[in-house]
């Protein structure tokens, strides 16, 4: 992919609304990949992000409460 | 010359570093010194934990080991790129770029296209560049 390429696919993402860079990594997929990699690029660059967040959450409900670990729950606050 | 305790660690841990030139860590290795024994601040020569003490003259070639290590492990990266060049469009390249993306990149929406931006573009055409020069 050439620099004027990407430059197009940056355009298009801050025209669409929603977050820009899931949508750079979703055009990345089509322009390689057609739709099988629009789904794959999407998802592989959101799973991540996804599993990250769900044992966050699991550990905020399981020990949020507890004393020694109220100092990083309120830290990260949203 | 006046300097804080503070400023002296920062400079002489610093300038000590295995990585510097003989001259400034000899600099640096005399300031502790004087530190300790003239000035009598053992407590503060103590502090700084991090003075390299190694033998000015024969680090430097050890200095730069990690450099050298660092090249070694390259050819690892190199041969994902080249698979991911030769076939930019096999979903597995794909989705073994954006895994790797959607779990290191870290800093929002802007740091995340700059970091797509380096591999989708620079490197690949860094890469081009090079496999058709050699």
């Amino acid at each position: 992919m050439d620099e004027a390429e990407f430059l197009d696919l940056m355009g298009a993402t801050n025209l669409i609304p929603g977050p820009n860079s899931t949508e750079m990594a979703i055009h990345v997929g089509l322009s390689r990949a057609r739709w099988k990699g629009m789904l794959v690029a999407g998802l592989s660059f959101i799973l991540p992000a996804v599993a990250i967040v769900l044992v966050l959450a699991w550990a905020y409900v399981r020990y949020g409460t507890t004393p020694p670990a109220t100092p990083s729950s309120t830290a990260s606050r949203p | 010359m006046q300097m804080s305790a503070r400023e002296a660690m920062h400079l002489i841990e610093l300038r000590s570093s295995p990585q510097g030139h003989p001259t400034y860590r000899r600099v640096a290795h005399q300031m502790h010194a004087l530190i300790r024994e003239v000035a009598g601040h053992t407590a503060i020569a103590e502090a700084m934990r991090y003075v390299d003490f190694s033998d000015v003259d024969l680090e430097r070639p050890r200095g730069r080991a990690p450099g050298r290590r660092e090249a070694a492990r390259r050819p690892r990266v190199r041969v994902t790129a080249e698979t991911a060049r030769s076939e930019p469009g096999s979903l597995r390249a794909l989705a073994l770029l954006f895994l790797r993306l959607g779990s290191t990149a870290f800093g929002g929406p802007a740091a995340h296209i700059s970091m797509m931006h380096d591999e989708v573009v620079t490197r690949s055409a860094g890469w081009t560049r090079r496999s058709s020069s050699t």
